[in-house]
């Protein structure tokens, strides 16, 4: 009676083992054919970088600039030049500039109202300022 | 009539008009080369300010941006604008590897920062913040959600947005373009410093004075520069402090403490083909700390870096200073 029960168990076991073994194969297998099945479906959600704009996606997959496209920063066309130079060079040209045509036109340009809080500046030597803020 | 030497001569400096003002909580400049062009260049830049402002502001409870926060945790559809400006947060995140971070928003709620800057108490010699604000609440950019198809966006649950760091540069960049395209000529556009330039640059360029503070003077210490085109951004742990909880804060936050950095570095400027990637690399290098040099450089970002001794590391083509320039850096 004991011998059976053991026979019996064992083969149970047995049973089993295998049984898992199969839900196992099939269980990967159904992933796979489902994954399958979803990346055809829903091409937005692969990971392959694309290039179109579709489906829903983290900010680590797809971020896209319209303005600056490219993932990395990109430095000028030319590198800033010494301002010094430049500084006498618009001294020296201050006294022509003064007489030059195109800025007798400066006064009408005060008018408009969107002009009245700033005061439009005669030829501005003085370097813009850049710093924190 | 023989010409005079004076006018037969080509100019060195072209002229430029001026106009300044205040928006977006700073001070705006737009210099342009045509004197006819400045009311239409300046009507084109105030329309752009006030359109990124709604949609941007953190400060603002009717922004979309505050809508957007409100709803964290839940999909939202959002404008263009906003989606753009999201973007460019992100990318600018991507291309700092972290250190330009949008979801930012709490930590800076908890340095302080959680009303209009005008509002805060100002600092007055306090210690410097603490090295972590354990409280933070940040999730990282990587979990935000766009979908730009849709024009949605997901972030995460008890994340708060804040496009300090990329979106008032971007404006610059947008509004620049946007007033070159109306007036015809060359434009300058500058945002509390951060400076845009779109169009012909006038001859010599446009020339810029980098140092600490945007409302210094143009001879205030620092450096004086001029670009043909791109942008020029500088940031600063030197401004924008305030007073909290004992300490002094600032604005530039470490996204890995939460707290406001401790840096090497005071002041970063970059140039850059746009103001908004000058900016991101200005942020990101006091961020980064010392490693930073080599890192604009390796990039070829004409960079200027002065540390808080007040010596200065140029790379990247950053043009020598002048011997007088060094000694009131």
């Amino acid at each position: 009676m004991a011998i059976h029960t053991t026979h019996t168990r064992d083969a149970a076991l047995r049973e089993l083992g295998r049984l898992n073994r199969w839900l196992l194969a099939g269980s990967v297998a159904l992933t796979g054919l489902f994954a399958e099945a979803a990346a055809s479906v829903f091409p937005g959600k692969t990971v392959k970088p694309a290039t179109s704009h579709r489906g829903k996606r983290t900010a680590k997959q797809a971020p896209t600039a319209t303005s600056t496209s490219t993932h990395a920063l990109q430095p000028p066309a030319e590198a800033p030049r010494a301002g010094a130079e430049t500084q006498t060079s618009a001294q020296a040209a201050a006294p022509a500039q003064e007489s030059a045509p195109a800025q007798e036109s400066v006064p009408a340009q005060e008018s408009p109202p969107a002009q009245e809080s700033a005061p439009v500046q005669e030829s501005a030597p003085e370097p813009v300022v850049s710093g924190g803020s | 009539m023989p010409a005079s030497p004076r006018t037969a001569r080509p100019p060195l400096q072209s002229a430029v008009w001026e106009a300044v003002w205040e928006a977006l909580g700073t001070s705006v400049v737009l210099r342009v080369r045509d004197p006819a062009s400045l009311a239409p260049a300046r009507a084109t830049v105030e329309g752009e300010l006030s359109a990124i402002d709604l949609a941007c502001s953190r400060f603002r409870a009717d922004s979309e941006l505050s809508r957007l926060n409100a709803r964290a945790g839940r999909s939202t559809q959002v404008g263009s604008l906003l989606m753009e400006a999201l973007e460019v947060a992100v990318r600018a995140a991507e291309c700092s590897d972290g250190d330009v971070d949008p979801t930012l928003g709490r930590s800076l709620e908890l340095a302080g920062y959680d009303r209009d800057f005008r509002l805060l108490a100002p600092a007055t010699g306090q210690p410097e913040a603490p090295a972590a604000i354990m409280a933070r609440v940040r999730a990282g950019w990587r979990e935000l959600a766009l979908d730009r198809a849709s024009r949605s966006v997901r972030v995460p649950a008890g994340v708060k947005l804040d496009l300090g760091a990329s979106a008032k540069a971007w404006a610059a960049d947008r509004a620049a373009a946007a007033a070159a395209a109306v007036a015809g000529c060359g434009v300058l556009v500058s945002l509390g410093g951060d400076i845009a330039t779109s169009g012909s640059a006038p001859d010599g360029g446009w020339r810029i004075r980098v140092t600490d503070d945007h409302r210094g003077r143009p001879s205030a210490p620092g450096q004086t520069v001029s670009i043909r085109s791109g942008g020029l951004a500088t940031s600063s742990t030197a401004v924008r402090r305030w007073r909290h909880d004992g300490h002094t804060m600032h604005h530039i936050i470490d996204p890995r403490t939460g707290a406001p950095v401790r840096t090497s570095w005071r002041t970063v400027s970059v140039a850059a083909t746009t103001c908004t990637d000058a900016n991101v690399a200005a942020t990101a290098a006091l961020v980064r700390g010392l490693p930073a040099a080599a890192w604009l450089a390796e990039l070829g970002l004409p960079a200027r870096l002065l540390d808080r001794e007040g010596n200065v590391t140029a790379v990247g083509g950053w043009p020598a200073e002048a011997a007088a320039e060094a000694l009131a850096a």
